[in-house]
Protein backbone atom coordinates (compact mmCIF):
# COMPACT_ATOMS: atom_id res chain seq x y z
CA UNK A 1 0.00 0.00 0.00
CA UNK A 2 1.30 3.43 0.86
CA UNK A 3 4.97 3.90 1.37
CA UNK A 4 5.83 4.83 4.93
CA UNK A 5 6.82 8.51 4.90
CA UNK A 6 8.50 10.45 7.66
CA UNK A 7 6.06 12.80 9.41
CA UNK A 8 8.23 15.75 8.41
CA UNK A 9 7.67 14.86 4.75
CA UNK A 10 3.92 14.62 5.25
CA UNK A 11 3.96 18.03 6.89
CA UNK A 12 5.97 19.32 3.94
CA UNK A 13 3.29 18.06 1.53
CA UNK A 14 0.52 19.71 3.57
CA UNK A 15 2.32 23.03 3.70
CA UNK A 16 3.06 22.80 -0.02
CA UNK A 17 -0.55 22.37 -1.10
CA UNK A 18 -2.01 24.88 1.34
CA UNK A 19 -2.56 28.46 0.23
CA UNK A 20 -2.69 29.84 3.74
CA UNK A 21 -0.62 29.27 6.88
CA UNK A 22 -1.32 26.01 8.74
CA UNK A 23 -1.14 25.96 12.51
CA UNK A 24 0.48 23.01 14.29
CA UNK A 25 -2.94 22.28 15.75
CA UNK A 26 -4.49 22.07 12.31
CA UNK A 27 -1.64 19.91 11.02
CA UNK A 28 -2.14 17.54 13.94
CA UNK A 29 -5.83 17.30 13.04
CA UNK A 30 -5.18 16.72 9.36
CA UNK A 31 -2.46 14.13 9.93
CA UNK A 32 -4.16 12.52 12.96
CA UNK A 33 -0.99 12.75 14.99
CA UNK A 34 -0.35 14.21 18.42
CA UNK A 35 0.58 17.87 18.37
CA UNK A 36 3.92 17.21 20.07
CA UNK A 37 4.94 14.90 17.21
CA UNK A 38 3.84 17.51 14.68
CA UNK A 39 5.96 20.13 16.41
CA UNK A 40 8.95 17.81 16.33
CA UNK A 41 8.23 17.12 12.66
CA UNK A 42 8.12 20.85 11.92
CA UNK A 43 11.48 21.35 13.61
CA UNK A 44 12.91 18.46 11.63
CA UNK A 45 11.56 19.82 8.36
CA UNK A 46 12.89 23.26 9.17
CA UNK A 47 16.35 21.83 9.74
CA UNK A 48 16.11 19.86 6.48
CA UNK A 49 15.47 23.05 4.52
CA UNK A 50 18.11 25.02 6.41
CA UNK A 51 20.85 22.45 6.05
CA UNK A 52 20.07 21.29 2.54
CA UNK A 53 20.94 24.57 0.83
CA UNK A 54 17.34 24.95 -0.32
CA UNK A 55 15.97 28.15 -1.80
CA UNK A 56 13.01 27.61 0.51
CA UNK A 57 12.59 27.85 4.24
CA UNK A 58 9.92 27.25 6.83
CA UNK A 59 8.35 30.45 8.16
CA UNK A 60 6.08 30.92 11.15
CA UNK A 61 3.59 33.58 10.19
CA UNK A 62 -0.01 34.59 10.85
CA UNK A 63 -0.60 31.88 13.47
CA UNK A 64 0.69 29.11 11.25
CA UNK A 65 3.49 27.77 9.11
CA UNK A 66 4.30 28.35 5.48
CA UNK A 67 6.99 27.49 3.00
CA UNK A 68 8.59 30.62 1.57
CA UNK A 69 11.61 31.59 -0.46
CA UNK A 70 14.60 32.54 1.62
CA UNK A 71 14.73 36.25 2.48
CA UNK A 72 18.41 36.44 1.54
CA UNK A 73 17.47 35.54 -2.05
CA UNK A 74 15.10 38.48 -2.38
CA UNK A 75 17.27 40.75 -4.56
CA UNK A 76 17.88 37.96 -7.06
CA UNK A 77 14.32 36.67 -7.06
CA UNK A 78 12.67 40.09 -7.28
CA UNK A 79 14.69 40.74 -10.41
CA UNK A 80 13.81 37.36 -11.95
CA UNK A 81 10.13 37.67 -11.07
CA UNK A 82 10.00 41.25 -12.30
CA UNK A 83 8.22 42.28 -9.13
CA UNK A 84 8.00 45.91 -8.17
CA UNK A 85 6.87 46.46 -4.63
CA UNK A 86 5.00 49.72 -4.84
CA UNK A 87 2.72 49.68 -1.88
CA UNK A 88 4.06 51.44 1.15
CA UNK A 89 1.87 52.44 4.01
CA UNK A 90 1.89 56.08 5.07
CA UNK A 91 2.92 57.10 8.58
CA UNK A 92 -0.72 57.88 9.32
CA UNK A 93 -1.75 54.38 8.24
CA UNK A 94 0.99 52.78 10.36
CA UNK A 95 -0.13 54.77 13.38
CA UNK A 96 -3.75 53.74 12.97
CA UNK A 97 -2.72 50.11 12.50
CA UNK A 98 -0.54 50.24 15.62
CA UNK A 99 -3.38 51.59 17.73
CA UNK A 100 -5.84 49.00 16.44
CA UNK A 101 -3.31 46.15 16.74
CA UNK A 102 -2.30 46.94 20.32
CA UNK A 103 -5.89 47.36 21.43
CA UNK A 104 -6.74 44.10 19.65
CA UNK A 105 -3.87 42.37 21.46
CA UNK A 106 -5.18 43.62 24.77
CA UNK A 107 -8.60 42.14 23.84
CA UNK A 108 -10.02 45.65 24.03
CA UNK A 109 -10.76 46.49 20.39
CA UNK A 110 -10.60 50.16 19.39
CA UNK A 111 -13.36 52.30 17.91
CA UNK A 112 -12.74 55.03 15.36
CA UNK A 113 -13.19 57.47 18.23
CA UNK A 114 -10.42 55.75 20.24
CA UNK A 115 -8.07 56.04 17.27
CA UNK A 116 -8.92 59.68 16.82
CA UNK A 117 -8.35 60.39 20.50
CA UNK A 118 -4.85 58.95 20.47
CA UNK A 119 -3.85 60.61 17.20
CA UNK A 120 -5.56 63.95 17.68
CA UNK A 121 -6.88 63.89 14.12
CA UNK A 122 -9.93 62.45 12.44
CA UNK A 123 -8.81 59.04 11.19
CA UNK A 124 -11.93 57.74 9.52
CA UNK A 125 -10.54 57.96 5.98
CA UNK A 126 -7.46 55.97 6.98
CA UNK A 127 -9.52 53.34 8.77
CA UNK A 128 -11.72 52.99 5.71
CA UNK A 129 -8.70 52.62 3.44
CA UNK A 130 -7.12 50.01 5.70
CA UNK A 131 -10.39 48.09 5.79
CA UNK A 132 -10.67 48.16 2.00
CA UNK A 133 -7.19 46.69 1.82
CA UNK A 134 -8.10 44.02 4.38
CA UNK A 135 -5.58 44.99 7.04
CA UNK A 136 -8.38 45.48 9.56
CA UNK A 137 -11.99 44.40 9.85
CA UNK A 138 -15.04 45.30 11.86
CA UNK A 139 -15.71 43.13 14.89
CA UNK A 140 -19.10 44.05 16.26
CA UNK A 141 -20.10 47.13 18.15
CA UNK A 142 -19.13 48.53 21.50
CA UNK A 143 -21.89 48.40 24.09
CA UNK A 144 -21.88 52.10 24.82
CA UNK A 145 -24.24 54.87 23.70
CA UNK A 146 -24.10 55.18 19.94
CA UNK A 147 -22.78 51.60 19.73
CA UNK A 148 -19.71 52.46 17.64
CA UNK A 149 -18.01 49.82 15.48
CA UNK A 150 -14.99 47.97 16.81
CA UNK A 151 -11.95 47.26 14.67
CA UNK A 152 -9.49 44.37 14.86
CA UNK A 153 -6.61 43.16 12.71
CA UNK A 154 -6.90 40.45 10.04
CA UNK A 155 -4.67 37.51 9.05
CA UNK A 156 -3.55 39.69 6.15
CA UNK A 157 -2.21 42.19 8.68
CA UNK A 158 -0.07 39.47 10.29
CA UNK A 159 1.10 38.21 6.92
CA UNK A 160 1.95 41.65 5.57
CA UNK A 161 4.06 42.49 8.61
CA UNK A 162 5.51 38.99 8.92
CA UNK A 163 4.11 38.53 12.42
CA UNK A 164 3.50 35.13 14.05
CA UNK A 165 0.65 36.65 16.04
CA UNK A 166 -0.15 39.91 17.84
CA UNK A 167 2.10 38.89 20.75
CA UNK A 168 4.93 39.14 18.24
CA UNK A 169 4.57 42.95 18.40
CA UNK A 170 7.09 44.68 20.66
CA UNK A 171 5.73 45.40 24.14
CA UNK A 172 5.70 48.81 25.80
CA UNK A 173 9.10 48.35 27.41
CA UNK A 174 10.67 47.51 24.08
CA UNK A 175 9.01 50.51 22.45
CA UNK A 176 10.17 52.91 25.13
CA UNK A 177 13.68 51.46 24.83
CA UNK A 178 13.68 52.72 21.25
CA UNK A 179 13.76 56.30 22.55
CA UNK A 180 16.69 55.71 24.85
CA UNK A 181 18.65 54.43 21.88
CA UNK A 182 17.65 57.35 19.70
CA UNK A 183 20.60 59.58 18.77
CA UNK A 184 18.72 62.72 19.75
CA UNK A 185 17.87 62.31 23.43
CA UNK A 186 14.47 63.63 24.27
CA UNK A 187 14.62 62.85 27.98
CA UNK A 188 17.43 65.24 28.85
CA UNK A 189 16.53 68.63 30.19
CA UNK A 190 17.80 71.32 27.91
CA UNK A 191 18.61 74.99 28.27
CA UNK A 192 15.73 77.30 27.52
CA UNK A 193 15.59 77.66 23.76
CA UNK A 194 15.29 81.02 22.08
CA UNK A 195 11.65 80.49 21.32
CA UNK A 196 11.15 83.25 18.77
CA UNK A 197 13.64 81.92 16.23
CA UNK A 198 15.03 78.45 16.75
CA UNK A 199 18.71 78.30 15.96
CA UNK A 200 18.49 74.90 14.33
CA UNK A 201 17.76 75.59 10.68
CA UNK A 202 18.01 71.97 9.54
CA UNK A 203 15.34 70.17 11.50
CA UNK A 204 15.54 66.44 11.93
CA UNK A 205 12.55 64.48 10.67
CA UNK A 206 9.88 63.72 13.23
CA UNK A 207 10.22 60.28 14.84
CA UNK B 1 -6.41 65.50 6.31
CA UNK B 2 -4.63 62.23 6.67
CA UNK B 3 -2.98 60.70 3.69
CA UNK B 4 -4.60 57.57 2.36
CA UNK B 5 -2.79 54.41 3.36
CA UNK B 6 -1.91 53.53 -0.20
CA UNK B 7 -0.06 56.74 -0.70
CA UNK B 8 3.68 56.57 -0.87
CA UNK B 9 5.26 58.58 1.90
CA UNK B 10 6.14 61.99 0.57
CA UNK B 11 9.47 63.43 1.56
CA UNK B 12 8.41 66.80 0.30
CA UNK B 13 10.51 69.64 1.59
CA UNK B 14 8.52 72.75 2.23
CA UNK B 15 9.52 76.29 1.49
CA UNK B 16 11.72 77.97 4.06
CA UNK B 17 9.76 79.94 6.61
CA UNK B 18 10.97 83.19 8.12
CA UNK B 19 11.25 81.57 11.55
CA UNK B 20 13.77 79.07 10.28
CA UNK B 21 11.26 76.25 9.78
CA UNK B 22 11.69 74.35 6.59
CA UNK B 23 8.83 71.90 6.82
CA UNK B 24 5.17 72.22 5.96
CA UNK B 25 2.14 70.98 7.84
CA UNK B 26 1.34 68.07 5.53
CA UNK B 27 4.58 66.54 6.67
CA UNK B 28 3.01 65.93 10.03
CA UNK B 29 0.37 63.35 10.81
CA UNK B 30 -1.36 65.64 13.28
CA UNK B 31 -0.95 68.27 15.99
CA UNK B 32 0.65 65.76 18.39
CA UNK B 33 3.17 64.83 15.73
CA UNK B 34 4.05 68.50 15.29
CA UNK B 35 4.36 68.94 19.05
CA UNK B 36 6.66 65.93 19.36
CA UNK B 37 8.73 67.30 16.53
CA UNK B 38 9.11 70.68 18.23
CA UNK B 39 9.95 69.03 21.55
CA UNK B 40 12.61 66.84 19.98
CA UNK B 41 14.00 69.68 17.90
CA UNK B 42 14.50 71.82 20.97
CA UNK B 43 15.69 68.86 23.02
CA UNK B 44 13.04 69.53 25.63
CA UNK B 45 12.16 67.08 28.37
CA UNK B 46 8.77 65.72 27.55
CA UNK B 47 8.04 64.99 31.23
CA UNK B 48 8.92 68.54 32.26
CA UNK B 49 7.25 70.11 29.29
CA UNK B 50 8.12 73.83 29.14
CA UNK B 51 4.63 74.98 28.23
CA UNK B 52 5.29 78.64 27.44
CA UNK B 53 8.09 78.17 24.88
CA UNK B 54 6.46 75.17 23.21
CA UNK B 55 3.16 77.05 22.97
CA UNK B 56 4.85 80.07 21.44
CA UNK B 57 6.67 77.96 18.89
CA UNK B 58 3.60 75.93 18.09
CA UNK B 59 1.40 78.97 17.58
CA UNK B 60 4.08 80.71 15.55
CA UNK B 61 4.39 77.67 13.34
CA UNK B 62 0.64 77.36 12.84
CA UNK B 63 0.40 81.07 12.01
CA UNK B 64 3.06 80.67 9.34
CA UNK B 65 1.13 77.78 7.83
CA UNK B 66 -2.34 79.28 8.01
CA UNK B 67 -2.44 80.39 4.41
CA UNK B 68 -1.19 77.06 3.13
CA UNK B 69 -4.05 74.82 4.11
CA UNK B 70 -7.05 76.09 6.02
CA UNK B 71 -8.73 72.71 6.30
CA UNK B 72 -5.72 71.03 7.86
CA UNK B 73 -5.26 73.95 10.18
CA UNK B 74 -8.56 73.12 11.95
CA UNK B 75 -7.22 70.25 14.04
CA UNK B 76 -3.98 72.11 14.61
CA UNK B 77 -5.87 75.19 15.74
CA UNK B 78 -7.71 73.14 18.35
CA UNK B 79 -4.39 72.05 19.80
CA UNK B 80 -3.15 75.65 19.72
CA UNK B 81 -6.05 76.84 21.85
CA UNK B 82 -5.53 73.90 24.21
CA UNK B 83 -1.90 74.91 24.59
CA UNK B 84 -2.72 78.56 25.14
CA UNK B 85 -5.20 77.60 27.83
CA UNK B 86 -2.57 75.42 29.45
CA UNK B 87 -0.05 78.22 29.28
CA UNK B 88 -2.34 80.65 31.09
CA UNK B 89 -3.14 78.02 33.71
CA UNK B 90 0.58 77.54 34.30
CA UNK B 91 1.02 81.27 34.83
CA UNK B 92 -1.82 81.56 37.35
CA UNK B 93 -0.78 80.93 40.94
CA UNK B 94 -1.99 77.59 42.20
CA UNK B 95 -3.12 76.93 45.75
CA UNK B 96 -0.23 75.29 47.60
CA UNK B 97 -2.44 72.43 48.77
CA UNK B 98 -2.81 71.16 45.26
CA UNK B 99 0.87 71.61 44.48
CA UNK B 100 1.46 67.96 43.83
CA UNK B 101 2.37 65.94 40.81
CA UNK B 102 -1.24 64.83 40.43
CA UNK B 103 -2.47 68.36 39.97
CA UNK B 104 0.05 69.31 37.30
CA UNK B 105 -2.10 70.77 34.54
CA UNK B 106 0.38 69.46 31.99
CA UNK B 107 -0.27 65.89 33.04
CA UNK B 108 -3.02 65.09 30.51
CA UNK B 109 -1.09 66.50 27.57
CA UNK B 110 2.18 64.83 28.59
CA UNK B 111 0.37 61.49 28.88
CA UNK B 112 -1.11 61.94 25.44
CA UNK B 113 2.29 62.80 24.00
CA UNK B 114 3.93 59.79 25.62
CA UNK B 115 1.23 57.47 24.33
CA UNK B 116 1.37 58.98 20.89
CA UNK B 117 5.15 58.69 20.80
CA UNK B 118 4.84 55.04 21.70
CA UNK B 119 2.31 54.51 18.90
CA UNK B 120 4.65 56.17 16.44
CA UNK B 121 7.47 53.91 17.58
CA UNK B 122 5.20 50.91 17.06
CA UNK B 123 4.40 52.21 13.58
CA UNK B 124 8.10 52.38 12.85
CA UNK B 125 8.56 48.81 14.04
CA UNK B 126 5.67 47.70 11.84
CA UNK B 127 7.23 49.40 8.87
CA UNK B 128 10.54 47.62 9.43
CA UNK B 129 8.72 44.33 9.82
CA UNK B 130 6.84 44.83 6.55
CA UNK B 131 10.08 45.52 4.71
CA UNK B 132 11.60 42.35 6.14
CA UNK B 133 8.45 40.33 5.39
CA UNK B 134 8.41 41.52 1.78
CA UNK B 135 11.69 39.72 1.22
CA UNK B 136 9.91 36.37 1.14
CA UNK B 137 7.79 35.03 -1.68
CA UNK B 138 5.02 32.54 -1.14
CA UNK B 139 3.48 30.00 -3.41
CA UNK B 140 0.86 31.43 -5.74
CA UNK B 141 1.93 35.06 -5.41
CA UNK B 142 3.91 35.28 -8.65
CA UNK B 143 2.39 33.94 -11.84
CA UNK B 144 5.36 33.14 -14.01
CA UNK B 145 3.29 31.01 -16.39
CA UNK B 146 1.20 33.97 -17.53
CA UNK B 147 2.50 35.97 -20.46
CA UNK B 148 4.20 38.87 -18.80
CA UNK B 149 6.85 41.47 -19.32
CA UNK B 150 9.51 42.63 -16.94
CA UNK B 151 8.28 45.20 -14.50
CA UNK B 152 4.67 44.15 -14.68
CA UNK B 153 2.67 44.84 -11.54
CA UNK B 154 1.08 42.08 -9.57
CA UNK B 155 -2.60 42.85 -9.52
CA UNK B 156 -2.66 42.03 -5.81
CA UNK B 157 -0.37 44.91 -5.11
CA UNK B 158 -1.76 47.36 -7.61
CA UNK B 159 -3.12 50.56 -6.18
CA UNK B 160 -5.37 53.03 -7.93
CA UNK B 161 -2.31 55.06 -8.83
CA UNK B 162 -0.34 52.20 -10.32
CA UNK B 163 -3.40 51.19 -12.30
CA UNK B 164 -3.79 54.74 -13.57
CA UNK B 165 -0.15 54.81 -14.60
CA UNK B 166 -0.56 51.54 -16.48
CA UNK B 167 -3.76 52.79 -18.08
CA UNK B 168 -1.88 55.82 -19.34
CA UNK B 169 0.81 53.63 -20.88
CA UNK B 170 -1.81 51.55 -22.68
CA UNK B 171 -3.58 54.70 -23.83
CA UNK B 172 -0.40 56.27 -25.16
CA UNK B 173 0.49 53.08 -26.97
CA UNK B 174 -2.95 52.97 -28.56
CA UNK B 175 -2.62 56.61 -29.61
CA UNK B 176 0.71 55.99 -31.24
CA UNK B 177 -0.74 53.15 -33.24
CA UNK B 178 -3.87 54.99 -34.28
CA UNK B 179 -3.99 55.84 -38.00
CA UNK B 180 -5.80 58.79 -39.50
CA UNK B 181 -9.29 57.71 -40.51
CA UNK B 182 -9.59 56.83 -44.16
CA UNK B 183 -13.18 57.90 -44.42
CA UNK B 184 -14.92 60.86 -42.85
CA UNK B 185 -18.67 60.52 -42.92
CA UNK B 186 -20.31 63.87 -43.44
CA UNK B 187 -23.86 64.28 -44.55
CA UNK B 188 -23.71 65.97 -47.95
CA UNK B 189 -26.94 67.83 -47.32
CA UNK B 190 -25.18 69.67 -44.46
CA UNK B 191 -22.58 71.05 -46.88
CA UNK B 192 -25.31 72.00 -49.33
CA UNK B 193 -27.27 73.75 -46.63
CA UNK B 194 -24.25 75.68 -45.47
CA UNK B 195 -23.25 76.66 -49.02
CA UNK B 196 -26.73 77.92 -49.71
CA UNK B 197 -26.62 79.91 -46.52
CA UNK B 198 -23.34 81.57 -47.45
CA UNK B 199 -24.62 82.46 -50.92
CA UNK B 200 -27.80 83.93 -49.43
CA UNK B 201 -25.74 86.08 -47.07
CA UNK B 202 -23.58 87.24 -49.98
CA UNK B 203 -26.54 88.40 -52.04
CA UNK B 204 -27.99 90.16 -48.99
CA UNK B 205 -25.06 92.48 -48.23
CA UNK B 206 -24.76 95.86 -50.02
CA UNK B 207 -21.06 95.75 -50.83
CA UNK B 208 -21.15 92.09 -51.72
CA UNK B 209 -18.59 91.17 -49.15
CA UNK B 210 -18.72 89.30 -45.84
CA UNK B 211 -16.04 88.64 -43.28
CA UNK B 212 -15.18 85.07 -42.45
CA UNK B 213 -15.93 85.74 -38.78
CA UNK B 214 -19.58 86.27 -39.69
CA UNK B 215 -20.01 82.69 -40.79
CA UNK B 216 -17.59 81.02 -38.42
CA UNK B 217 -18.40 80.24 -34.82
CA UNK B 218 -15.46 79.53 -32.61
CA UNK B 219 -17.43 77.31 -30.30
CA UNK B 220 -19.06 75.31 -33.09
CA UNK B 221 -18.80 71.53 -32.95
CA UNK B 222 -16.02 70.04 -35.02
CA UNK B 223 -18.42 68.65 -37.61
CA UNK B 224 -19.84 72.10 -38.24
CA UNK B 225 -16.41 73.62 -38.72
CA UNK B 226 -15.61 70.84 -41.15
CA UNK B 227 -18.87 71.44 -43.01
CA UNK B 228 -18.07 75.15 -43.26
CA UNK B 229 -14.60 74.44 -44.60
CA UNK B 230 -15.96 72.01 -47.20
CA UNK B 231 -18.65 74.50 -48.21
CA UNK B 232 -16.13 77.32 -48.71
CA UNK B 233 -13.84 75.04 -50.71
CA UNK B 234 -16.71 73.82 -52.83
CA UNK B 235 -18.05 77.34 -53.45
CA UNK B 236 -14.67 78.71 -54.42
CA UNK B 237 -13.97 75.72 -56.63
CA UNK B 238 -17.23 76.46 -58.45
CA UNK B 239 -16.17 80.15 -58.80
CA UNK B 240 -19.23 81.18 -56.84
CA UNK B 241 -17.14 82.98 -54.24
CA UNK B 242 -13.68 84.51 -53.91
CA UNK B 243 -11.76 84.15 -50.67
CA UNK B 244 -9.34 86.93 -49.84
CA UNK B 245 -6.89 87.58 -47.02
CA UNK B 246 -4.82 90.78 -47.21
CA UNK B 247 -2.12 89.77 -44.77
CA UNK B 248 -1.26 86.81 -42.57
CA UNK B 249 -3.78 86.59 -39.69
CA UNK B 250 -5.84 89.40 -41.22
CA UNK B 251 -9.58 89.03 -41.64
CA UNK B 252 -10.63 86.57 -44.29
CA UNK B 253 -13.14 88.15 -46.66
CA UNK B 254 -15.64 86.40 -48.87
CA UNK B 255 -16.98 88.09 -52.03
CA UNK B 256 -19.02 86.95 -54.97
CA UNK B 257 -17.10 84.95 -57.56
CA UNK B 258 -17.30 85.28 -61.36
CA UNK B 259 -20.18 82.81 -61.62
CA UNK B 260 -22.20 84.28 -58.76
CA UNK B 261 -25.57 85.66 -59.80
CA UNK B 262 -27.69 87.48 -57.27
CA UNK B 263 -30.86 87.04 -59.39
CA UNK B 264 -30.75 83.24 -59.19
CA UNK B 265 -31.79 81.53 -55.93
CA UNK B 266 -28.69 80.16 -54.16
CA UNK B 267 -30.03 76.61 -54.21
CA UNK B 268 -30.30 76.60 -58.00
CA UNK B 269 -26.81 78.05 -58.34
CA UNK B 270 -25.52 75.01 -56.57
CA UNK B 271 -27.87 72.53 -58.19
CA UNK B 272 -27.04 73.67 -61.67
CA UNK B 273 -23.56 72.45 -61.08
CA UNK B 274 -24.75 69.05 -59.87
CA UNK B 275 -22.06 69.16 -57.32
CA UNK B 276 -23.77 67.25 -54.62
CA UNK B 277 -25.15 63.82 -54.87
CA UNK B 278 -28.83 63.61 -54.40
CA UNK B 279 -29.01 60.54 -52.20
CA UNK B 280 -29.03 60.91 -48.46
CA UNK B 281 -26.18 58.54 -47.68
CA UNK B 282 -23.12 60.17 -46.14
CA UNK B 283 -20.41 60.77 -48.67
CA UNK B 284 -17.00 59.32 -48.16
CA UNK B 285 -14.36 61.99 -48.52
CA UNK B 286 -12.28 59.72 -50.68
CA UNK B 287 -10.34 60.42 -53.85
CA UNK B 288 -12.96 58.62 -55.93
CA UNK B 289 -15.53 61.21 -54.93
CA UNK B 290 -13.28 64.04 -56.01
CA UNK B 291 -12.98 62.48 -59.48
CA UNK B 292 -16.72 62.09 -59.72
CA UNK B 293 -17.31 65.71 -58.82
CA UNK B 294 -14.75 67.15 -61.20
CA UNK B 295 -16.09 64.93 -63.97
CA UNK B 296 -19.60 66.19 -63.31
CA UNK B 297 -18.42 69.80 -63.20
CA UNK B 298 -16.56 69.39 -66.44
CA UNK B 299 -19.65 68.20 -68.27
CA UNK B 300 -21.68 71.27 -67.46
Amino acid sequence: MTTELALSRLIEACLFVSDSPLSDRRLAEVLSRPISEVRAGLAELRALYDDGGSALELVEIAEGWRIATRASLEPTLARIFGVRRLQRLSRAALEVLSIIAYRDRASDPATAQDVEQVRGVDSYAVIKGLMEQDYIRQAGRKEVPGSPLLYVTTPRFLEYFGLKDLKDLPDEMELDALFKESPQPVMEPSPEPSSASPADSTPAPPP
Amino acid sequence: MDAMPVQVEGEAGGAAEPGGFTVTLDRFTGPLDLLLYLIKKNQMDILELPVAPITDQYVQYIESQKDVNLEVAGEYMAMASELLQLKSRMILPRPPVLESEESDPRRALVDRLLLYRRIQAAGGVLKDRSIAAAKRFYRGTVDLAAPYRKGVILLQEATLFTLLAEYRIVLDAARGRRRPPEEIAIDASLVEERSTDILRRLSGVPFGEIVFDEVYFVAAPRVEVLVLLLSLLELSRLHLILVRQEAPFAAIRLEPGPRFRSDVPPASLLQSEQVFETDETPLPASPSRGEEVSAGAGMT
